[in-house]
C-alpha cells in the first residue's frame, strides 16, 4: 500500500523534475539564465583569477545540458545546481571590481600611488615624495639636503655637488684626480706629474730604474765604486807603476817571490776597475850577456807576466807583451844598481 | 568503443597538468579534467558514446591549453 502510494508520488513528480522544480522555473529557463550568466562573467573572470571557477561552472552547464537533451533530468538539476554555485562564486569576487570589466572606462590611478609609481610633483599626491623635495625636478638641486644624499645630481664631480671625490668614477679624467695632485696623492711616477716627486726618483720602490748619477743609487749593484787600496802600484797617465819589481828566476821567465805576486794582483784590480783599459807589458833586460837572448828572455818574461794576467781573469785581448832586451835601460849599465833597474818589467796604457 | 580513448585522453590531460603547472592555463586545464571525470562517470553508466565525446572534448581542451602555455612561454622570452 504504500509502495503504491510513493509510485503515484513519483509519477506526479516527474513532470515537475522536466519542467521546474528550480526556484520555481523550468529547467529549460534556469539553463537559459545560467548560460546568460557564465557568459556574463567569462572576462571578467579569466582577467582576475578566477579561471577555476569560471571552467567548472562552464563545464556543469554543458554536462547539465547533455543531460536533459538525453532526459535525464536528475542529473541535469544537480549539474545545474553546481553551476549556480559557481556562478555565485564569480558574482561574489567579481562584482564590484570594475578592473576585471575592460567595458567599464577606469580612470587612471593617480601619481605616487601604489598602483601607479610614476612620480608628478604637480600632484598633491606627490608633495611628499622624495624626489618632489629639495632634489626635485627643478634645476636647483640643495646637494647638503639628507633627502639629496642619493641624488645622481649631488654625485661627486656634478655641477651641483662641487665635491671631488677622486675614488669616484664620474671624477676620472679630472685634472684635480691626476696622479700627484693635492686631492689624488697616488703615486704614478709614469705620469709627468710625478716627475718631482721623491718617490719616484731613480733606485726607489716605485722607480726602480738606475741611475748612477743620482744619489739613491750610491749602494746600487752597478753604482758602487770600489776603492781599493793598492800598495805596489799607481795609476798615471801613461802607464801602471810598480814600485816593487816583479822578479825571475835567474835566466828564466819563471816569477818568484810573494811581493811579485803581490803587485801583479794590484795590476789585475786596476785592470778590473777599468774595464776599457789596454795594457802593453814591457820586458827590459841589463846589458850583460848576448843581445840576442836578452832579447828572447825579456820577450819570455813579458809574455809570462801576460799569461798570469790571463790566468787571473782579464782578457787576453787587453793584454800585449814584448820584450824590448836591454836596448831601452832606464839606469847605467855600469854599476850594479844601474843593473838592477834595468832589469824590469813594465805596464804601458795603450788606451783607457 | 574500447577504453583507448579514454586512455588517451588521460594521457592528454596529465601532460597538459605537468606542462601548465600550477598558475598557467588554470581554465583550459579544469575543463580538460571536467571532461575527463565526466568522460570516465559515463562510462561507468556504460554509456559510451557519451564518453566517448566527453573524452574528445578532455583532449580538445588538453591541446588548448598546452597551446596557451606555449604562447605564454613565447611572451615572456620575447620580453626578456
Amino acid at each position: 500500500m504504500k509502495a503504491r502510494r510513493l509510485s503515484s508520488l513519483s509519477l506526479l513528480l516527474l513532470p515537475c523534475l522536466a519542467w521546474s522544480c528550480v526556484g520555481g522555473m523550468t529547467l529549460g529557463e534556469h539553463r537559459r539564465e545560467l548560460s546568460q550568466q557564465v557568459n556574463h562573467y567569462f572576462e571578467a573572470a579569466m582577467r582576475c583569477d578566477m579561471e577555476y571557477e569560471q571552467a567548472s561552472a562552464e563545464a556543469n552547464l554543458v554536462f547539465a545540458s547533455n543531460d536533459m537533451e538525453r532526459g535525464r533530468y536528475l542529473a541535469a538539476r544537480e549539474h545545474m545546481l553546481i553551476t549556480r554555485r559557481y556562478v555565485d562564486l564569480l558574482r561574489a569576487s567579481l562584482d564590484g571590481r570594475d578592473e576585471c570589466f575592460s567595458d567599464r572606462v577606469m580612470p587612471p590611478p593617480p601619481p605616487c600611488s601604489p598602483e601607479n609609481l610614476e612620480v608628478d610633483c604637480d600632484h598633491p599626491n606627490c608633495r611628499n615624495h622624495p624626489s618632489c623635495g629639495p632634489c626635485g625636478t627643478s634645476d636647483t638641486v640643495d646637494c647638503a639636503h639628507p633627502l639629496c644624499f642619493d641624488d645622481p645630481r649631488c654625485a661627486p664631480c656634478t655641477a651641483y655637488s662641487g665635491v671631488i671625490d677622486c675614488a669616484h668614477p664620474n671624477c676620472r679624467g679630472r685634472e684635480e684626480c691626476q696622479p700627484c695632485t693635492v686631492d689624488n696623492p697616488t703615486i704614478d711616477c709614469a705620469h709627468p706629474n710625478c716627475a718631482a716627486n721623491p718617490a719616484c726618483a731613480p733606485c726607489t720602490e716605485l722607480n726602480p730604474t738606475v741611475d748612477c748619477t743620482h744619489p739613491n743609487c750610491a749602494a746600487a749593484p752597478g753604482c758602487v765604486r770600489v776603492t781599493v787600496e793598492r800598495r805596489y802600484v799607481v795609476v798615471t797617465e801613461t802607464q801602471i807603476e810598480i814600485n816593487q819589481q816583479i822578479n825571475f828566476a835567474t835566466g828564466s821567465d819563471r816569477i818568484v817571490g810573494r811581493e811579485s805576486f803581490a803587485v801583479l794582483d794590484d795590476v789585475v784590480s786596476v785592470l778590473t776597475q777599468f774595464p776599457t783599459m789596454t795594457l802593453e807589458v814591457q820586458g827590459h833586460t841589463d846589458n850583460v850577456g848576448r843581445q840576442a837572448f836578452n832579447m828572447q828572455l825579456s820577450q819570455r818574461r813579458a809574455d809570462s807576466v801576460r799569461r798570469y794576467l790571463i790566468e787571473a781573469g782579464i782578457d787576453a785581448s787587453r793584454l800585449r807583451a814584448r820584450g824590448y832586451g836591454p836596448d831601452s835601460p832606464i839606469e847605467d849599465n855600469r854599476t850594479e844598481e844601474g843593473r838592477a833597474a834595468n832589469r824590469r818589467v813594465e805596464f804601458h796604457i795603450l788606451s783607457r | 568503443m574500447s577504453s583507448q580513448e579514454l586512455s588517451r585522453a588521460a594521457v592528454d590531460v596529465q601532460v597538459a597538468t605537468r606542462a601548465a603547472g600550477e598558475s598557467g592555463a588554470v581554465y583550459e586545464v579544469t575543463l580538460a579534467r571536467l571532461y575527463l571525470d565526466k568522460a570516465r562517470e559515463e562510462w561507468g553508466y556504460n554509456r559510451y558514446r557519451t564518453s566517448l565525446a566527453y573524452a574528445r572534448s578532455a583532449r580538445q581542451h588538453a591541446r588548448e591549453a598546452e597551446e596557451r602555455v606555449r604562447q605564454a612561454d613565447g611572451r615572456r622570452r620575447g620580453g626578456r
